[in-house]
């Protein structure tokens, strides 16, 4: 009888894992669609950028202006540097904000005092609800610099802020540890000069753990030194370039990174701003934007460009890690909760038709699938004997994370060789 | 033992993916070969030629070593050198660069790149004879090129070289479909400088819709008296997009005689020509307009309040009168905003907390 019974019960489990197989078969092979996408891609993306003089863009007096928004909070010792570096892009009509979102160490007097910070008069429309504004500076060193000091609200609320005082028809959204190339702006600016549809255009993200850093910029790049961060350096590249290039081409991106995104400012404030009740605030903004350019039937278009690199530190304990990852997968399991009527729904186009569930399936439920997947490969090879290719059929990340890097080694800026 | 049927299966999926995972890996060393080797070969090839080559235009010195120095390395590798060389000179030192860049066979090569069925290849050939200056002969025909990153291109050049034919080809690609294609043809327009008011003014006559509100913004960029009658026939334009733009261009060049028209165009039903309008009689200067802006103090949208303040305070004393005048308006908004303009501190509301 007991015999039946576990016969019974591997029969059962054989079949979830046939099933958790098929999945993954069509993962891999929509996987397989955004690497192709992609590949598509970059190589005229290459072609056009290679050898072409962006300083007549520099030297332009027609480009878009563009404000850089800075949240900070807390970041009295590298405040300094990161803005120094910001200040210096090379970029001919550009704003800085920084947001001191009441901070409770020394970040504004640093400000006031390394940039002989000025008080001015607020005259700003306040068309996004925000926490109250205490008081707004301007730099006598630089006439392009701004500072508001506000009551903490937060990352998404201080954007709010920054975005009802700025003064330019672009915005660019960054973390404050986030370090910028030099040129990303001009790179970045392209989309938006091309198409009066793009709302919002993002780039390449990748980790600085490692690399040597002078003046708060990149002066030399290097592979991390521990291997966690070294497996998110791979992880970014495939997260970047075949994930999010790839969506260019089969409906458009759904996720604009907060590290460093550009945004048309009105087509923002209009759609409500950035939400405060979200921790997934960057994704839900760019959800929220497509969405109401759907139900308003206008063009609201998203686009990746590989180019434009900003450089983030990443985790290097695994506490810190799960943490970061918990709160990217609550974010992202909250934003679709919040625009579940996208789902398969057919006024949203590809929106709703491809992007949305790729989302709900590809990313929200992988990684439960595949846990899953591998307890019960455990529990069916402790039970019994389990076929050898079956068993490595079950390691759907060993192929395709060499791919990203195989892209992004045939790019412009290829990967460091020591 | 548990037999799957699909085992054959499995394991064709596991050799397909090694071979993928090979092929991967074998693309990823072989790069890492070629980059190696263009380190270890090329590099200080192609900087010995660049330092002989800029000693050569530094010293004027005999032109035949330096020749053989950047005839050594790969095409592709001439033809960079020369770009990157090229777009830092101006002046005889170009003109320079550019004769040894015939003589060593360049040129010729750029001409065929620039015929090449290829557009990558295209772009080379342009980028090449961008950066020398040349190319008077062949880079016209590819005005009509298929590829709008070519005819942006081409912009560029042309805008090194005014000629009328060149002039009336840039203004033909702020027709373009493409949104690059007419920024580069806007901004090549506005390095071009006052030789295209005559022709962009013509232009400007036989536009309408879209193509009309192209040509006028390159005018708005300009500001040449040329283009004030242009731009005072469109003040009663139906969209209201010209109409803002004939108001920036008036406001740019037009001088206090268009004063009444822009009057007028202060009680536009649009709010952005009427933000226009009291933008531009503030770069007027025209203190005698202080009334009429003062008024929209009073507009329902709050740019144009905005626009109305600061334009007060820009007009000087009269201005800053008004403002003050206006700290009494009836009107909560106009208040608000003259307060602001003019820094004074915020008055709480009955009832507001301390």
């Amino acid at each position: 009888m007991t015999h039946i019974i576990g016969e019974e019960l591997l029969n059962c489990l054989l079949l979830v894992e046939w099933m958790i197989l098929v999945y993954f078969f069509f993962l891999s092979s929509f996987y397989a669609l955004l690497l192709t996408s992609a590949v598509l891609d970059i190589g005229p993306h290459l072609q056009k950028e290679r050898g072409e003089n962006r300083r007549r863009l520099l030297g332009s007096d027609i480009v878009p202006r563009i404000t850089l928004l800075a949240p900070a909070y807390n970041e009295a010792k590298t405040i300094a540097d990161s803005l120094r570096a910001l200040l210096g892009l090379q970029y001919p009509s550009l704003e800085v904000i920084v947001i001191n979102d009441g901070s409770k160490d020394t970040t504004l007097q640093v400000l006031i005092n390394q940039f002989e910070l000025v008080p001015v008069h607020p005259i700003y429309e306040h068309r996004l609800q925000t926490k109250p504004l205490r008081a707004l500076y301007r730099s006598k060193l630089h006439p392009n610099l701004v500072v508001a000091d506000k009551d903490n609200g937060g990352k998404a609320d201080s954007l709010n802020v920054g975005l009802n005082i700025a003064s330019h028809e672009l915005v660019c959204a960054i973390d404050a540890d986030t370090l910028i190339e030099p040129d990303a702006l001009q790179r970045i600016v392209r989309p938006f000069i091309e198409s009066d549809t793009v709302v919002a255009a993002g780039g390449t993200i990748r980790p600085v753990n490692g690399a040597l850093i002078k003046g708060g910029r990149v002066v030399r790049v290097h592979t991390p030194h521990r291997l966690l961060a070294g497996v998110q350096v791979v992880e970014y590249l495939r997260a970047f370039l075949f994930g999010r290039l790839g969506w260019n081409r089969l409906g458009g991106n759904m996720i604009i990174s907060g590290a460093f995104g550009l945004f048309r400012r009105e087509a923002v404030i209009r759609a409500g701003g950035y939400l405060h009740d979200t921790v997934g605030e960057d994704m839900e903004l760019i959800v929220r934007l497509r969405r109401v350019g759907c139900e308003s039937h206008e063009s609201q278009r998203v686009v990746f460009i590989p180019d434009p690199v900003a450089w983030t530190e990443v985790p290097e304990s695994f506490r810190v890690l799960g943490n970061q990852r918990d709160r990217w997968h609550r974010g992202l399991a909250d934003v679709l909760w919040r625009h579940r009527r996208l789902f398969f729904n057919p006024s949203y186009g590809a929106l709703g038709l491809v992007v949305f569930p790729y989302f709900v399936f590809g990313e929200l439920l992988a990684p439960v699938i595949e846990a899953l997947g591998l307890l019960i490969m455990g529990l069916i090879v402790a039970f019994d004997d389990m076929n050898g290719s079956f068993m490595l059929l079950f390691f759907p990340d060993r192929v395709r994370i060499w791919h990203p890097a195989v892209l992004r080694f045939f790019g412009h800026r290829g990967i460091h060789i020591p | 033992m548990r037999t799957i049927a699909t085992e054959t299966w499995f394991t064709f999926t596991l050799i397909f993916e090694g071979i993928a995972l090979a092929g991967s890996l074998g693309l990823l060393f072989g790069r890492a070969a070629w980059l190696r080797w263009e380190t270890r070969w090329l590099e200080p090839k192609y900087q010995a030629a660049r330092g002989f080559l800029l000693q050569a235009l530094e010293a004027d010195t005999d032109q035949r070593e330096d020749l053989e120095a950047v005839t050594a390395l790969p095409l592709r590798a001439q033809i960079k050198l020369m770009t990157d060389l090229g777009e830092n000179l101006s002046g005889s030192k170009l003109q320079e660069l550019a004769n040894i860049a015939k003589q060593s066979g360049i040129l010729t090569h750029g001409e065929r790149l620039c015929r090449s069925r290829w557009w990558s290849q295209r772009v080379r050939g342009i980028r090449l004879f961008t950066a020398m200056a040349e190319g008077e002969q062949i880079l016209p025909s590819l005005f009509h090129d298929p590829s709008p990153l070519i005819r942006s291109e081409l912009a560029h050049w042309a805008a090194d070289h005014p000629s009328p034919e060149m002039i009336d080809a840039v203004l033909r690609l702020l027709d373009d479909a493409d949104g690059f294609c007419r920024f580069a043809a806007h901004n090549a327009l506005v390095r071009m400088g006052s030789i295209v008011t005559e022709p962009l003014a013509r232009h400007i006559e036989s536009r309408t819709g879209v193509a009309l509100e192209h040509a006028m913004a390159v005018a708005a960029s300009l500001g040449h008296e040329r283009f004030n009658d242009p731009a005072r026939a469109r003040l009663n334009h139906a969209d209201p997009t010209i109409r803002t733009l004939a108001i920036a261009t008036l406001g740019k060049s037009g001088g206090l005689r268009f004063v009444p028209e822009l009057l007028d165009c202060l009680n536009d039903p649009a709010a952005h020509v009427r933000q226009a309008a009291a933008h531009a009689l503030g770069r007027l200067k025209c203190w005698q307009a202080s009334p009429a802006v003062a008024r929209l103090l009073e507009d329902s949208v709050w740019t144009v309040r905005q626009e109305a303040a600061l334009t007060l305070r820009s007009l000087g004393a009269p201005g800053i009168l008004l403002l003050r005048q206006s700290l009494s308006n009836p009107d909560r908004f106009a208040g608000d905003m003259a307060r602001h303009i003019l820094g004074l501190p915020r008055i709480r509301v009955k009832g507001e907390a301390a």
